[in-house]
């Protein structure tokens, strides 16, 4: 579990939540979310002190869900997202993310609007050459409370990786990811592409 | 004067800086002129916002610039110059800043040093990441300046990056050497620029 209170000097650490407290209630939704985002990253930046916040304990292991025979991927959280939504106040809640809204156009000329959770699925049946926003309003509108460590891992995991793989297990009965210690994750990679997903274990 | 409120006195006129003005300093009555307010700073402020002689609203002017200025929002048509030579409109600045960079090792750990706008990296296979964006951008069709190198920032090597928005919340990265094969090097970074969703 990550604490921010970690990296603050001791003086710091008193007025610390008032701090953020004042400083977060300026940020409203409503307020488009880079801005949000923006803002907070200046916060946390100063209050922490460092240049950067030491890597996230997990990662989160998964398979190419139309290519069974693909290495496996591995998607780690970026620390400061994980910072902003253990804060709070700065990100929507992930059903704005899965379920806005988005035109593809496909190199027929041929166009269909559909929910980003779906987009993955809709890109490998057609011949896709550019994607635009439609309806982005929630994120922007909606602003989630702080999350626990574990939660904002899997807000991450399920904006950032397939739907089908994380989903009712993409309608399977065996997994398609792990969340794995990021210690569990080789160094060496001149084996990378014979990695699979049994060799990662869940946390 | 006797017995009337002020805002029963006649309007002034602009003034021109020898009016005669009342202020208490120290608790004891002073005179002063309103030109002497005036260079004290307060009138300077005054006499540009309101539209002077030149029929311009400014605040300041070349040589008398404002310092400081605390302002929650700015709203303006163009930017320029201090002479007002160069100028550029405000929909260039705004459309212009990179809305999303991100400098990160593919080397092993595929760690992030520094980064805005960026949720998580994905380690697809050997030399090829994607970097998923917090907040999405409009479309596919922004622009991603980005570079690679292979150990220091000394010691660049010949390897080619591709790169390209696969979606519009995300980016794949490509690293080859100076032929065709994938490659993971220390020093990589990509810049997104485009409209946000």
């Amino acid at each position: 579990m990550i604490n921010i209170q970690h990296y603050l000097k001791p003086k710091e650490q008193s007025d610390y939540a008032n701090y953020v407290a004042k400083r977060l209630a300026h940020i409203e939704a409503g307020t488009h979310c880079w801005m949000r985002i923006f803002r907070t990253q200046r916060l946390i930046d100063f209050k922490a002190g460092q240049e950067s916040f030491p890597e996230i304990d997990h990662v989160i292991v998964y398979e190419d869900p139309f290519d069974m025979e693909a290495p496996v991927r591995v998607c780690r959280p970026q620390p400061m997202c994980v910072h902003q939504l253990l804060f709070g106040g700065v990100h929507a809640p992930i059903e704005a993310h899965l379920e806005h809204k988005l035109l593809m156009i496909n190199s027929d000329g041929s166009g269909d609007v559909v929910a980003k959770f779906e987009a993955d699925e809709y890109a490998k049946r057609h011949d896709v050459i550019s994607q635009h926003v439609v309806d982005y309003r929630r994120v922007h509108d909606e602003v989630m409370q702080a999350l626990s460590y574990e939660k904002a891992i899997e807000w991450i995991m399920m904006k950032d990786v397939p739907y089908l793989v994380w989903a009712n297990n993409g309608g399977q009965n065996r997994r398609k990811f792990a969340i794995a210690d990021r210690s569990a994750i080789p160094h060496d990679c001149s084996q990378r592409n014979a990695w699979r997903l049994g060799g990662f274990h869940n946390d | 004067m006797a017995n009337k409120e002020v805002a029963d006195l006649t309007p002034a006129d602009p003034l021109t800086g020898g009016e005669a003005l009342h202020v208490v300093q120290s608790g004891n009555s002073r005179e002063t002129t309103a030109g002497a307010v005036s260079r004290s700073g307060l009138g300077a402020v005054n006499a540009d916002i309101i539209p002077d002689t030149d029929s311009a609203r400014d605040l300041g002017d070349v040589t008398k610039p404002w310092a400081l200025a605390h302002i929650d929002e700015v709203r303006a048509t163009n930017f320029a110059n201090p002479g007002g030579s160069k100028s550029v409109g405000a929909d260039y600045v705004v459309d212009g800043v990179a809305k999303s960079w991100c400098k990160f090792s593919m080397n092993g750990s595929h760690s992030i040093t520094e980064s805005m706008n960026v949720s998580s990296i994905t380690d697809i296979s050997l030399g090829n990441a994607r970097l998923t964006h917090s907040v999405s951008f409009s479309s596919t069709d922004s622009s991603i300046p980005v570079g690679s190198a292979a150990n220091t920032i000394s010691n660049p090597s010949d390897q080619i990056v591709s790169c390209v928005a696969d979606a519009a919340s995300s980016t794949v990265y490509e690293v080859f050497d100076s032929g065709t094969t994938h490659r993971e090097y220390d020093l990589n970074h990509a810049i997104v620029h485009g409209e946000l969703a």
